[in-house]
């Protein structure tokens, strides 16, 4: 059988037609495939989100919502985002960095102020802004239409945690009586927060100038008792070091004298702010009554946030 | 000749699969070269907001998809610059915060406190303290083992008290020895190192009220 001519078997402009096709589905698949790769991104970094938000690193978990809202197209989404990324902030203690999600996430959604303005609250009272954050849980409270049991005793117990922050125990035990299911606990608490006093740390400085009785207008005997102790030990060993004229001895001991009483006057001031500060604590405690709210990051960009007490 | 019309299985597909397959490959590309500038703008955003480990971290991402992009490289330098000016005042990383970093990748995240840094007269003025309890740590302290039940150890409290408030925390380091009794009695704020129990006694605790 006669061969056919070389020509024949080259692959000329008809050949190259016939391969068109094939080479056009390939990269047809190849588009295909990339294009969910790239879509498959954003869950990444939303569990990526999770996962860290589980382990407590707060702030790494904040930068993937933050990606999470750069990437989205939507601003609903993006606004959800942000405000994830701004709770995320606040749980880390950054309060100014969390501020400026939530701005972001009210501009794009004004559909989520409710979720913005009780983070704002939050953040609000982190920073000892009491004023501020009655401010937003007082809208909070006027905007909700018909809140339920759960979300006004919460917003009650905030309420009148922003207020007792600011001296207004009155104010704080007319939010309690908002509340839903009554909490003897704290008004108790709050009754007995009335009756005592703060002490005054200036006063308490002064006193300590005689060894440990700052730390015992505070109520810490057993400091003040060590306090005394201490100084009359050291202030003996000046007394008999000067009597036998051992100057060196003086100066060293003199040293450590010095520095227990000024410890003492120190510590009366200390003990003071101490003692107001655990008297302040334990009166919140009681008000807030284990309320505490978590969103379902699981559910972003939806923004879904669920209370507790 | 006579040629044959080519029947309609035989016949030619023309541009429009080509077209719809480049212009997928295109949406791919963008979306990949999206990706890359999200993270751009994000590196971008973290810079400029001070968290220096952060924007390095986004902007070796970009760096790693794209090497030979120069603002990624620019935020880059930045950062790293930003990061060693928190670490010391001369760029000189300050003892352990590095070896902290490195071992602890989310220390990347976290950044220190202004009142790590001592002012230079406070810094005079504590000197020769801040020498005796370093003599103390590096000579004294390995033989009798850690014997402190707070934590921070007095002495790392002490250094950290006179780095903030100068001659005070002389004053700081009197009051802590003795409501220490008192803390551990207390039992208030246990923290478990190295398998031992010690109560966390941090400065903040008594230094809140002077800012």
């Amino acid at each position: 059988m006669k061969a056919p001519p070389a020509r024949c078997r080259r692959p000329g402009v008809g050949a190259a037609a016939k391969r068109l096709p094939r080479a056009v589905a390939a990269v047809v698949w190849t588009g295909a495939l990339l294009a969910p790769a790239r879509a498959a991104e954003p869950d990444v970094s939303r569990r990526l989100a999770i996962d860290l938000d589980a382990r407590g690193q707060h702030e790494a978990a904040a930068v993937e919502y933050r990606r999470l809202a750069l990437s989205a197209d939507d601003a609903a989404e993006q606004a959800g985002y942000y405000w994830a990324a701004a709770y995320e902030y606040r749980r880390a203690g950054l309060s100014d960095l969390a501020a400026r999600m939530l701005d972001r996430a009210e501009d794009r959604s004004p559909a989520l102020r409710a979720p913005v303005a009780l983070l704002r609250a939050e953040t609000a009272l982190d920073d000892g802004r009491a004023a501020e954050a009655e401010f937003h849980i007082a809208t909070l409270i006027e905007g909700a239409a018909a809140p339920d049991e759960t979300l006004r005793d919460f917003l009650a117990r905030r309420l009148a945690r922003a207020r007792l922050l600011q001296g207004d125990v009155d104010g704080a035990a007319a939010a309690l009586n908002d509340l839903t299911a009554p909490s003897d606990k704290a008004r108790q608490s709050l009754a007995r927060y009335r009756r005592e006093h703060d002490r005054i740390p200036w006063i308490g400085g002064a006193l300590g100038a005689v060894p440990g009785l700052g730390y015992a207008y505070s109520g810490e005997f057993a400091n003040a008792a060590r306090s005394l102790l201490l100084n009359g030990l050291f202030i003996f060993g000046m007394a008999h070091t000067a009597e036998r004229e051992q100057w060196g001895a003086f100066a060293i001991i003199s040293f450590f004298e010095l520095t227990w009483y000024t410890g003492s006057i120190y510590g009366g001031m200390d003990a003071a702010h101490r003692h107001n500060r655990e008297r302040l604590e334990a009166c919140l405690t009681d008000i807030d009554g284990g309320a505490a709210y978590s969103a379902d990051l699981g559910r972003l960009p939806l923004v879904s946030i669920s209370f507790g007490f | 000749m006579i040629r044959k019309r080519p029947t309609k299985n035989q016949r030619s597909p023309g541009p429009w699969p080509g077209l719809l397959g480049l212009t997928l490959v295109c949406i791919a590309a963008a979306r990949a070269a999206d990706g890359r500038s999200v993270d751009l703008r994000l590196a971008a955003e973290l810079c400029g907001e001070g968290s220096w480990g952060a924007c390095l971290v986004e902007s070796r991402r970009v760096l790693a998809a794209d090497p030979g992009n120069a603002e990624a490289a620019a935020l880059e330098n930045r950062a790293s610059s930003g990061l060693s000016c928190v670490r010391g005042e001369t760029g000189r990383p300050r003892g352990g915060r590095v070896a902290r970093d490195l071992a602890d990748p989310s220390a990347a995240f976290r950044r220190p406190s202004d009142g790590d840094q001592p002012c230079r007269t406070r810094f005079l003025l504590t000197a020769p303290v801040r020498w005796a309890i370093l003599l103390y740590r590096a000579q004294i302290a390995p033989a009798l083992g850690r014997r402190c039940s707070l934590l921070p150890s007095c002495s790392e409290y002490t250094l950290q008290a006179l780095g903030r408030h100068g001659l005070l925390g002389i004053a700081m380091y009197a009051d802590r020895a003795v409501r220490e009794p008192s803390v551990v009695a207390e039992a208030r704020n246990p923290v478990f190192e190295r398998g031992r129990r010690r109560y966390a006694d941090p400065v903040e605790a008594h230094d809140w009220w002077m800012k």
